[in-house]
């Protein structure tokens, strides 16, 4: 298929799932001081928007999407998220609440949940390993990873409403029973790129032997998401230099490595009077436009941390230069698609850190 | 089932770790209208803002259609002034900030949650006051999130 027609594809599903939700948005009689509307607006409509619309979350207002996973998907999925995927679990929220939450989701179209089997599907993983790579790698990757990026999140143009979730996440796994997944396969997902299995031509032994492949994802430990929050979340260096002469090194620091002091300024300009004592709390910014930009292409919450941030202190006599650690920047986002960004960012800071202090 | 009972205990010990690192909400007030309410309920609650940063260079021109990015700094200068002092190893994080994107006719408004803070610093001095920079940054972008 030719760029231009894979391009139209995805406006005119775009456009067709912005229609459905409109009209899920003006024609549901959905209580909108109940308990799940509170809940769904503090917790997750950041993300999913306001009546289930989408933006940075995938759009949840899809009769199609309610129509083919029953409240137990929606419960886990909010009580355990996607690790690494931006979706964060809820581990706080009490049963009752996770369950006001999934009843006001379900209500955002007239769909009745679908009634599940709980038993599982029994196929050859063998066999599904070879349809997988013929029929689902490509959109949802080799090993099950998912789409590009971090899937449904700040990492894809905002028209395009979903994008291949990744398989082989412990969240994903943990929330849709086999069941669920068959029925995806088979009948596939309106108004996404989520295409008929069956349609395609596949038989429904062949469809049990993909789903069987996809719950092995369970047992590999490869292409797992882990997170885990570095030992130190901030790089701390002490100078041998006197104060002055450290935020030099810093600045020269900067420019060795290719970058430019955005800005500096005394920690809390703006906030605390600059004429109160000799403060000795410096803070240099910096970056490159190449640099912020990929922070933000990958997350745009980077901007919380970007252009980079070092500052330099007199403290007990000493002079120290600190950053945040970038390594704890996937964990903090739960985005693994930060994951080489972070690598390099906390590469960089520990180059300028080490040269401006040895 | 068992399979699936270890797969959530699994996860929920992991996840534990990290939920609700960030605080985010959506506000269905427009960026330009978002940005100046923002700064109004920050000082309300006694902290002091500095100029709002532009961070958005060239996220429109990389394909997102998000009109607007800033990020604000607030703090009360006694605070900030006290704990940069005693406490270098929270400067990286000081001032607190929060960033504000426009997202099509509506904001989202992302910040750190002090109580992640308050794992990262375990001080017992800090403890309460992250707890109440905690209360104070929920009230502030619920009343965000509420406004119409």
């Amino acid at each position: 298929m030719k760029p231009a027609l894979v391009l139209l594809c995805v406006v005119v599903l775009s456009l067709s799932a912005c229609a459905q939700v409109e009209r899920a948005e003006t024609t549901s009689d959905r209580d909108e001081d109940a308990t799940g509307a509170r809940l769904y607006a503090q917790h997750c409509s950041a993300c999913h928007g306001n009546y289930g619309r989408g933006g940075v979350g995938v759009p949840l207002a899809l009769e199609d999407f309610l129509g083919s996973v029953n409240n137990q998907y929606i419960s886990r999925t909010i009580r355990l998220g996607r690790p690494g995927r931006v979706m964060p679990p809820f581990p706080r929220l009490t049963d009752q609440e996770v369950q006001e939450i999934t009843e006001y989701v379900r209500s955002f179209h007239w769909a009745d949940e679908p009634i599940f089997s709980s038993e599982p599907v029994e196929g050859d993983p063998e066999l599904g390993a070879k349809l997988f790579i013929a029929f689902c790698a490509r959109c949802h990757g080799a090993n099950g990873e998912g789409g590009a990026g971090t899937g449904v999140s700040f990492s894809r143009p905002t028209f395009i409403p979903i994008l291949a979730p990744a398989l082989n996440n412990a969240g994903y796994l943990a929330s849709a029973t086999d069941q669920v997944i068959k029925r995806s396969l088979t009948l596939g997902r309106e108004r996404t790129p989520m295409r008929s299995l069956s349609a395609m031509g596949l038989r429904e032994q062949n469809i049990n032997d993909l789903v069987s492949y996809i719950r092995s994802f369970e047992t590999l430990s490869a292409d797992r998401v882990v997170m885990k929050r570095p030992a130190n979340a901030v790089l701390v260096r002490q100078s041998p230099y006197s104060y002055e002469q450290t935020i030099e090194n810093i600045k020269q620091a900067v420019a060795n490595n290719g970058l430019s002091v955005v800005r500096e300024e005394l920690l809390g300009e703006g906030i605390v009077d600059p004429g109160e004592g000799e403060r000795k709390q410096h803070v240099i910014y910096f970056g490159s436009l190449q640099m912020i930009s990929d922070g933000l292409a990958h997350d745009p919450r980077m901007g919380l941390f970007l252009p980079g941030k070092i500052t330099i202190v007199e403290h007990a006599g000493k002079i120290k230069v600190l950053a945040s650690n970038p390594e704890q920047y996937t964990t903090l986002f739960n985005n693994i698609a930060l994951s080489d960004f972070a690598t390099m960012l906390h590469e960089i800071y520990q180059t300028i850190l080490a040269e401006a202090t040895s | 089932m068992t399979r699936w009972l270890m797969a959530v205990l699994l996860l929920m010990v992991s996840g534990s770790l990290w939920a609700s690192d960030l605080l985010m909400v959506r506000s269905q007030l427009a960026f330009a209208e978002a940005q100046p309410r923002l700064e109004e309920e920050i000082n309300a609650l006694g902290y002091f803002t500095a100029n709002a940063r532009r961070v958005d260079i060239d996220l429109v021109g990389a394909g997102f259609a998000r009109d607007a990015h800033r990020s604000i700094t607030y703090g009360k200068p006694d605070e900030i002034k006290t704990l940069s002092e005693r406490y270098p190893e929270l400067t990286p994080f000081l001032p607190p900030q929060i960033a504000i994107i426009g997202e099509r006719g509506e904001s989202l408004l992302v910040a750190l949650n002090p109580l992640y803070l308050a794992e990262i610093f375990p001080h017992s001095e800090l403890a309460d006051i992250f707890e109440r920079w905690h209360r104070d940054l929920q009230t502030i972008l619920e009343n965000i999130r509420d406004a119409r």
